[in-house]
């Protein structure tokens, strides 16, 4: 009986339990799991990571370094605790432990929307944002040390203390690097952190900055009663994007040679800027874009306005001499001219609408060869009269004058070339001859590119593709020819040949030739317009485009000195320059010399 | 007096078999009970066992991801710290600090200068003299071991 009565209780007690078991363990285990889960997780939101830089051959420029953000709750800290962990922030991160004791105060004092100061409790510090991995580490330790001891002290004495709950946070973070210091700081541009975001500063990192920005996502995770994420508890992510990775046209060891050299040359001519830029004639990719003054953007001390700026884009000038060919060149190209035809140079003083043109020469006479040799101003004026102000001016609309590159670059300058309505009866004699009008370094290098490249101008090209990390997707950006700008293969060859003679013996940039190879190229030299003043006879800009092998070119330089001390030529001071950086990098790739024949190396 | 006689508890004893033919059919399907709940139980226990499994397999997984994350950070310094390494401006700053007297190859000490003719070859290297002595010269008269000397190389 009494087995019976245990049996009529038991059973269904245990049939019930059993059930009951089996159905909170299997047919509502994860509903279960999932209410836990909501009661021992939290979530947040969480940041990718910016999109890194690179240059052509995947050589890093700008990158992302690991980091800790360590941010605190003041309030939460017991006030006798205060100036020891005071002591311990200032032993890692640098600033005094005055500084960091104030800031640790449980109140700070607050204006509150009557206007009335009140003290308020103290929510929010950032002990360190940019902390290293191991720094962090180390502080995190001795954090827990020193309240450990504390409450060791403690215990013996009347109450306990433990680590002050709440108090501090640890957020994974990065913090933008610059491995190669000043290299190409002028394109890449810098990020300042305002408010806890990125904010681009210039160059690439600001025009890019919509592809390169990460994408928010949320984080959920599993928590300790601190609200401490548990190392290796349940995550799980949504959301969120890591910004895409930026592969440049720049070569780094092409950069760095050409700004090796214009180190020197700012030290040997102490300008007040030198422009520089290297492309690759056939594609329209831009290999190196150099400046100086620069910054090194790790280096906040040598932040200059005047450095900072992109200056190769957003600045222009008259160009002066560097400009002749393009008239000249379409002169050939429409037969208004041949290479033979001669030229009265009025023995280097002409006069014209009552206003003298000089030469910096007196030339009698001299062939349309000549004149580009010994860069006549006269001559091309008198060319350039032959042509007409319509043609003349769409020689220089042909060659890209007055309109941008389309390089990423925020305030890029269009340069200033005005319609033939709006040209006095002088205008066709000077711009011409590169005064007048205003021209880019960037819009001057493209032209270059189509005269080395039998008359195509290519579109220039700085970012050649984006690729997202996550799928591997890449954007490309595939070179464009904008449209052929001469005509006729002979004449194109014709003007190359002239321009071949400026770097031989005779012409005006003996000093921009390199042994072995031919190099064709223009200097140009003008004086700097100043205003309220008129031309300035102290302050020239001094130049050199060209291109090199004459025939085959891999590359094309524009060198451009604003203000020079010392010397004034273009052949004299940016010739050299072209020659060292062009003969460094031909070696780099090791391109084969010309086949000079004797006679050319004996012209004079 | 006792009514009953002696052998009456024998006969009691298996009088309950012979009241309850069933018994082996009861006790078998009690059995069965017990089984089926044995069995019930046993299921519970392996899920419940192998949700613990899988508990732990996660945590492990998370274990490892963390540290591959953490593997993943060192790689970016790593990284980092390398291409600071090669920058050039390190690299020449480390070149003057221990006093390496380096200069780039001259034409003379390429392979690739072979297509150049002999009287041509012969001139570039009187104008590289000219231009810089000391680096020219140097790389013209000293021959380079395993690569030919410019004049030697040319085609005529």
């Amino acid at each position: 009986m009494r087995g019976k009565l245990i049996a009529v209780w038991w059973f269904p007690l245990a049939a019930f339990l059993i059930f009951r078991f089996f159905h909170v363990q299997v047919v509502r285990h994860d509903y279960y799991l999932g209410e836990a889960r909501v009661r021992y997780t939290a979530s947040r939101t969480t940041t990718g990571k910016r999109g890194e830089i690179f240059d052509r051959s995947g050589y890093l420029l700008v990158g992302n370094s690991p980091c800790v953000e360590i941010f605190c709750t003041p309030a939460n800290l017991p006030e006798n605790s205060r100036r020891g962990v005071a002591v311990i922030c200032a032993k890692h991160f640098g600033k005094p432990a005055m500084w960091y004791f104030r800031r640790l105060a449980p109140t700070i004092r607050k204006k509150g929307s009557d206007g009335v100061e009140k003290e308020v409790p103290s929510l929010y510090f950032m002990i360190n944002r940019q902390t290293p991995l191991e720094t962090a580490e180390s502080f995190k330790r001795e954090l827990v040390r020193f309240f450990q001891t504390e409450k060791e002290k403690a215990a013996q004495k009347t109450t306990a203390r433990h680590f002050p709950r709440g108090f501090i946070a640890y957020r994974n973070s990065s913090y933008r690097t610059y491995p190669k210091g000043r290299l190409a700081s002028n394109i890449l541009g810098y990020i300042n952190v305002v408010n806890d975001s990125a904010v681009p500063q210039g160059g690439l990192e600001k025009e890019l900055n919509r592809d390169i920005t990460p994408e928010k996502g949320r984080e959920i995770y599993e928590r300790t009663r601190d609200g401490i994420p548990l190392d290796y508890g349940y995550r799980k992510f949504t959301g969120g994007r890591d910004g895409k990775d930026v592969y440049l046209t720049i070569s780094e060891p092409v950069q760095a040679i050409l700004e090796e050299e214009l180190d020197a040359a700012y030290a040997k001519w102490r300008p007040e800027t030198i422009y520089a830029a290297i492309a690759d004639p056939a594609t329209g990719e831009i290999l190196a874009l150099a400046q100086r003054p620069t910054f090194d953007p790790g280096d906040r001390s040598s932040f200059d306005p005047a450095a900072v700026r992109t200056r190769i884009a957003e600045d222009s000038y008259e160009p002066g001499s560097v400009i002749k060919p393009f008239s000249i060149g379409k002169a050939l190209d429409w037969g208004v001219v041949t290479p033979g035809t001669v030229i009265d140079c009025e023995k280097g003083r002409w006069i014209y609408l009552k206003r003298p043109l000089t030469d910096s020469h007196n030339y009698d006479k001299l062939t349309v060869a000549g004149v580009i040799q010994k860069s006549s101003n006269i001559g091309t004026a008198k060319v350039a009269l032959t042509l007409g102000k319509e043609r003349v001016y769409e020689v220089l609309k042909t060659f890209g004058f007055g309109e941008k590159t389309g390089l990423p670059f925020p305030l890029e300058s269009r340069g200033y070339l005005p319609r033939p309505k709006r040209w006095d009866g002088l205008s066709i004699t000077r711009f011409p001859i590169g005064y007048g009008i205003r021209v880019s370094p960037l819009q001057l290098l493209r032209a270059y590119c189509a005269l080395a490249s039998n008359g195509d101008l290519p579109e220039l090209r700085l970012v050649d593709r984006l690729v997202d990390t996550a799928t591997g997707k890449e954007t490309k950006n595939p070179p464009k020819i904008i449209r052929r700008t001469f005509m006729n293969p002979a004449a194109h060859r014709q003007l190359v040949d002239m321009m071949i003679t400026v770097t031989e013996p005779g012409g005006t940039a003996t000093k921009a030739a390199i042994p072995g190879y031919r190099v064709a190229g223009k200097t140009g030299t003008s004086r700097k317009y100043v205003p309220g003043k008129g031309y300035s006879r102290g302050a020239y800009f001094a130049s050199f485009v060209g291109f090199v092998p004459a025939y085959k070119p891999r590359l094309v330089m524009l060198v451009t000195f604003d203000n020079p001390k010392g010397a004034s030529y273009g052949g004299t001071i940016a010739g050299p320059v072209f020659s060292r950086a062009a003969s460094r990098i031909l070696k780099y790739w090791n391109v084969p010399p010309d086949h000079i024949p004797e006679k050319s190396g004996k012209k004079k | 007096m006792n009514i009953q006689p002696g052998r009456m508890t024998q006969t009691r004893r298996t009088s309950s078999a012979r009241r309850d033919p069933d018994f082996g059919r009861q006790f078998a399907r009690v059995m069965k009970v017990v089984l089926c709940l044995v069995l019930i139980s046993s299921v519970l226990v392996i899920h419940i066992y192998m949700n613990q499994r899988i508990a732990e397999t996660e945590a492990q997984i998370r274990a490892v991801r963390q540290n591959i994350s953490r593997v993943r950070t060192e790689i970016t310094n790593l990284r980092n710290r390398k291409e600071e390494y090669c920058s050039p401006e390190f690299v020449r700053r480390q070149m003057g600090r221990f006093g390496l007297n380096l200069v780039p190859a001259e034409p003379g000490q390429v392979r690739l200068m072979s297509v150049l003719p002999s009287s041509q070859a012969r001139r570039l290297a009187v104008q590289m003299e000219q231009r810089s002595p000391v680096i020219a010269a140097d790389s013209f008269r000293r021959p380079v071991p395993g690569r030919q000397r410019f004049g030697s190389m040319s085609r005529d």
